[in-house]
């Protein structure tokens, strides 16, 4: 396997396992759409993500893997 | 100089955020894209991020202008009072059902707005309430927004970077343009550890600030701890608890209402900071409770 590929199918790997085992993680850490983290939660709390974001979150870490596994075996 | 221990890391934090978008900035150069492209970029994108950004704020919770009489009509007035004190013009006022005790500041000083949940009301006394929104307007006097959305729009822009490096860099087959967007994601996310550190910063100022311009931390104090435990008993909310002129320290008003703070939210406000773990602390947008708690009665 040559080296970028071996990098992008553990690159895959890891982001789509971080995004299936905390969500919450990845919302934080994404610059678009996260310009007011205050609007939810509680006040002076890190609000928690809401169900549809982390499904959303949830669905692009299978993608992510789902990907990572296409791209090794091709 | 106020909080020179905080501005100092704010300002090496700072300077980090500006090392990546002066790279990237000379890499595009490098490339051949003039400086002034560059920079209209990043202009047009922080600019349209800071435009959705509020929009979709005041959107998402739903907020309605705040009425000007009962117990609003005092609220308008401290604000008017404190936006005086602190030399900037008095934010927009908008009330909204958050199902949480919750306020927020978005937008630019001189274009401010300041959305206070119905829930906060109903859970704070005036004193704290008027420490709650002495805070959200600190965020606005310093500029902590457009600050933010600067960190997320040089984040943004590092990350399209990287992508876009990695991209022409290889061969165009579906690995490259896989990695690509893992690498963009990945260097994104990195720039984002610091921008949030910037944030958590911001928060302790803007909580000095609330201390000063009050002239006293306590309020804001107890406004936290009450959240915090979610079930506190509430201030009366009548506007005759209120009068324009009585912000002395100290008075507070008192009642018997329901907080309307539910079950779920209660669980929610018990946590123990310490118990957080590193990743948790790394992407946090807001210090420990306890510690502003602590830093608001040193």
């Amino acid at each position: 396997m040559e080296p970028r590929t071996a990098l992008a199918v553990g690159l895959g790997a890891g982001l789509g396992a971080l995004c299936l085992a905390r969500p919450d993680v990845v919302r934080r850490l994404s610059a678009f759409g996260a310009t007011t983290p205050d609007r939810t939660g509680q006040y002076g709390d890190d609000g928690p993500a809401s169900t549809r974001a982390t499904w959303v979150v949830r669905a692009l870490g299978a993608l992510c893997l789902a990907v990572a596994a296409y791209v090794a075996v091709a | 100089m106020r909080h020179p221990g905080l501005k100092l890391r704010m300002a090496v934090v700072g300077a980090i955020l500006f090392a990546f978008y002066a790279v990237v900035a000379a890499v595009a150069y490098a490339m051949g894209v003039p400086l002034v492209l560059v920079l209209l970029g990043s202009v047009a994108l922080v600019g349209v991020q800071y435009k959705i950004g509020k929009w979709s704020a005041l959107r998402s919770v739903g907020a309605e202008e705040m009425p000007e009489d009962g117990r609003w009509g005092d609220v308008h007035r401290r604000v008017e009072a404190l936006a005086d004190d602190m030399g900037i013009e008095k934010p927009r006022l908008m009330v909204a059902d958050m199902g949480v005790p919750n306020a927020f500041a978005v937008g630019r000083k001189g274009a401010a707005t300041v959305v206070v949940s119905n829930e906060l009301a109903r859970t704070l006394n005036d004193d704290e309430l008027e420490g709650v929104l002495a805070h959200e307007l600190a965020h606005v006097k310093n500029r902590d927004v457009v600050t933010m959305v600067i960190g997320q729009g040089i984040a943004s822009i590092v990350g399209i970077a990287a992508q876009w490096l990695v991209l022409l860099s290889g061969d165009n087959d579906i690995a490259d343009f896989f990695l690509s967007m893992l690498v963009g994601t990945a260097v994104q996310f990195v720039v984002m550890l610091f921008v949030l550190a910037i944030s958590r910063y911001r928060e302790y100022v803007a909580d000095a600030d609330a201390k000063r311009y009050i002239g006293s931390g306590e309020p804001l104090a107890r406004a936290l701890e009450k959240i915090q435990r979610g079930n506190e008993a509430p201030s009366a909310s009548g506007s005759a608890t209120r009068q324009r002129g009585r912000r002395g320290r100290g008075q507070r008003s008192r009642g018997g209402q329901s907080s309307g703070v539910n079950e779920q939210v209660g669980a929610l406000c018990i946590f123990d900071d310490d118990d957080r773990s590193l990743v948790t602390k790394l992407v946090a947008t807001h210090p420990p409770v306890e510690k502003r708690i602590a830093r608001l009665r040193e």
